[in-house]
């Protein structure tokens, strides 16, 4: 069923994955040897700069931004929720056979609810976010065409995962939607899908390997 | 000139300039990598980490902004669109024109202090980034004159500002008198150029030529530890102002003269005054320059005090310093650093009523006299406006006195005193621990 879409959306996500992992390889240079004497745990940075640090109270990026921070974060979970939807989808093919719009049981209809009303506020904060970059004076100076269609891409994928949940879309048009995202992913800057967990973990390691971090304090005393 | 207008040596051929820029480029992300310059997402939520934005909230402040100028140019030589569509992802051209561009906002907007780094919402090493713009400027020839001035007294002469050896040999020998009639005793000194001690202590040259009480106070503190120590008449200088202009090559030479010095007058540790770049570019970034481990340790002063302190080499006393004392973070000490517990250690110990401000430690601002600001009098006008976030830190402790252990960080300190009627003294660790000593 749908197997044309479903390959498609197959070949994106690889391209996406061999194309990331490429990038990763040519980022990472020659490779940083220190020379210098450590003075903490680079694991115990990396550690806290996945845990601690990101915190409000430890980043003030949140601590100041509570409400786009938090329209961000209900964003990524949705987007993770649909990479997630897209991939089980490909991978077993069996529940196509649920018929439309049949729900016989109960959890299974909670549970698609409830994807589907994650799923669309996650589509209206992205749509929110996509309105703050045109409209706000600075994320405008800052943007160029990548930082808008990338939110675009991400709204589209997001409200496709969502007429999924309901079955307003058939699994096909999902599978497009998806693959649109999966090839553009690399290419601009929704590529910090891998990046943010590279360089943060590379500055966490860095700073634990100097001893600032696991930091001694939280901003307050 | 007018204020905030770049400073620089116009190359005599801008193309080939531009060409060694580019080279630059590609050798600084083989070198240190990209993952930075991939990861910042453009969000805007970074303003407010900055003290340069805080204080003059345009967009050319906000750190993404700065880095993205930086970044444009990466993308468009090492990112697939960038190369065959610039225009969609903002990639630009590294022409002449844009690196004069540049200069002002890698030099004249930014301190390197990292702040906004460790708070950006994806974790993007914005500092970092900021210091590959500086060394694609200083391949390219366009460090700010007065910075650059700096970088070639410390090649040309061993320190920073130019002071002859004849010069530090008399300050040491008047400094020396001053301490013993001070102590009350004859044998406490300041050892120049002397072999086979156990230490051999760096300074900033503006303690030999302007404020010489950190050097007393250091003497007098080696002499009640009992330390074996010397400097040396040639390369004392803690300072390395190639971290700041960017230029790898002079900062590896100025590492390597002071190394090599150590070695030469057979020392087993080299110590580090207080100096908060100094330290990240010996302590840090120096063994990687060289591409080579040191043979010796380097340690800073503020550890080595502790150190006495703890062991019981000093005895100090706390009632000695009676004001309220509050401590200033140097950025390039406590968040490139990692040394942030010691200098507290030590003010608990020797200060009547020590007090932080908010924030503090890794977290700190910046004063605004950061990534050789101080020296680049173009800019002046946006560092003292920039060090109202200090200022205003500072005057919320009701502190008398502050503490910073950086001398650069001190001068800022000095002038935003003056400029926002603050009413401080502006001390060195060191000097609070001499006061304190119990003989
Ligand atoms: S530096 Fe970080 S916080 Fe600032 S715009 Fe980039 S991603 Fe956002
Ligand atoms: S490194 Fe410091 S001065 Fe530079 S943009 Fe970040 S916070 Fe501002």
């Amino acid at each position: 069923m749908f197997l044309t879409e479903r390959i498609i959306a197959s070949v994106s996500i690889i391209w996406a994955i061999s194309a990331l992992i490429y990038q990763w390889i040519k980022a990472r240079g020659k490779g940083r040897i220190d020379y210098s004497v450590q003075a903490g745990n680079p694991i115990r940075g990396i550690i806290y700069n996945f845990t601690w640090a990101m915190l409000p109270s430890h980043k003030e990026t949140i601590s100041r931004h509570p409400v786009w921070f938090s329209i961000g974060l209900l964003m990524h979970i949705g987007i993770f929720i649909a990479i997630v939807q897209v991939i089980i989808d490909i991978l077993i093919p069996k529940q196509y056979m649920v018929p439309i719009p049949l729900f016989p049981n109960p959890i299974h209809d909670v549970i698609i609810t409830g994807l589907f009303f994650i799923l669309a506020i996650a589509s209206l904060c992205a749509a929110v976010l996509f309105l703050k970059r045109v409209f706000s004076k600075t994320l405008r100076y800052m943007s160029s065409f990548d930082d808008y269609f990338s939110i675009l891409l991400v709204l589209d994928f997001l409200l496709a995962a969502s007429f999924r949940e309901l079955r307003i879309f058939q699994w096909g048009p999902f599978f497009i939607h998806s693959a649109i995202l999966f090839f553009y992913l690399p290419l601009g800057k929704l590529r910090h899908a891998l990046f943010f967990f590279i360089a943060r973990a590379e500055y966490g390691s860095r700073l634990g390997y100097r001893g600032t971090y696991p930091a001694k304090s939280g901003v307050k005393e | 000139m007018t204020e905030n207008e770049p400073n620089i040596e116009k190359p005599v051929d801008p193309e080939e300039s531009a060409v060694k820029a580019r080279e630059k480029l590609r050798e600084v992300i083989n070198a240190l990598g990209s993952y930075h310059m991939h990861s910042c997402v453009r969000c805007g939520l970074c303003g407010e980490t900055c003290h340069i934005y805080l204080t003059d909230p345009v967009p050319e402040n906000l750190p993404g902004v700065k880095a993205s100028k930086i970044i444009s140019h990466f993308r468009r030589y090492h990112t697939f669109l960038g190369r065959v569509a610039p225009i969609l992802v903002g990639a630009r051209n590294l022409t002449p024109e844009a690196l004069d561009e540049l200069v002002e906002v890698v030099y004249g907007r930014c301190t390197m202090c990292g702040r906004c780094g460790i708070n950006c919402s994806v974790g993007a090493d914005i500092g970092s980034i900021m210091r590959m713009g500086r060394m694609i400027l200083a391949a390219s020839g366009r460090v700010p004159k007065n910075l650059q001035a700096v970088v070639d007294n410390q090649l040309n002469t061993g320190n920073q500002m130019a002071i002859t050896q004849e010069e530090l040999k008399s300050t040491a020998e008047w400094i020396s008198e001053d301490l013993q009639h001070e102590m009350g005793n004859k044998e406490v000194r300041i050892p120049v150029d002397e072999h086979g001690k156990r230490v051999v202590y760096l300074v900033n040259p503006r303690e030999v030529k302007f404020f010489p009480l950190s050097l007393s106070a250091a003497a007098g503190v080696f002499y009640a530890a009992g330390e074996s120590w010397t400097m040396s008449s040639r390369f004392y200088d803690v300072t390395n102002y190639g971290l700041f202009s960017g230029d790898n090559v002079a900062a590896e030479e100025i590492t390597r003269q002071a190394i090599e010095e150590t070695l030469r007058l057979g020392a087993e540790e080299m110590i580090l005054s207080e100096c908060g770049h100094g330290f990240r570019a010996f302590r840090w970034e120096g063994p990687n320059w060289m591409h080579k481990k040191y043979s010796i340790p380097v340690r800073s002063m503020l550890d080595v005090m502790l150190e006495y302190i703890e062991s019981g080499r000093i005895k100090v006393d706390r009632a000695k310093n009676k004001d309220r004392v509050t401590l200033h973070d140097p950025c390039n000490l406590v968040r490139y650093g990692g040394v942030s517990e010691p200098q507290r250690k030590i003010l608990h110990k020797v200060c009547g009523d020590f007090v932080e401000m908010v924030p503090n430690r890794e977290q700190n601002f910046c004063c605004g006299g950061g990534g050789g600001m101080l020296s680049m009098s173009e800019y002046g006008e946006r560092r003292v406006l920039s060090g109202k976030v200090k200022a205003d830190q500072i005057h919320a402790t009701s502190a008398k006195i502050v503490a910073t252990p950086c001398h650069n960080c001190a001068d800022q300190l000095l002038e935003l005193n003056k400029h926002y009627k603050l009413g401080i003294e502006v001390m060195a660790v060191v000097e609070l621990v001499y006061n304190a000593l119990v003989l």
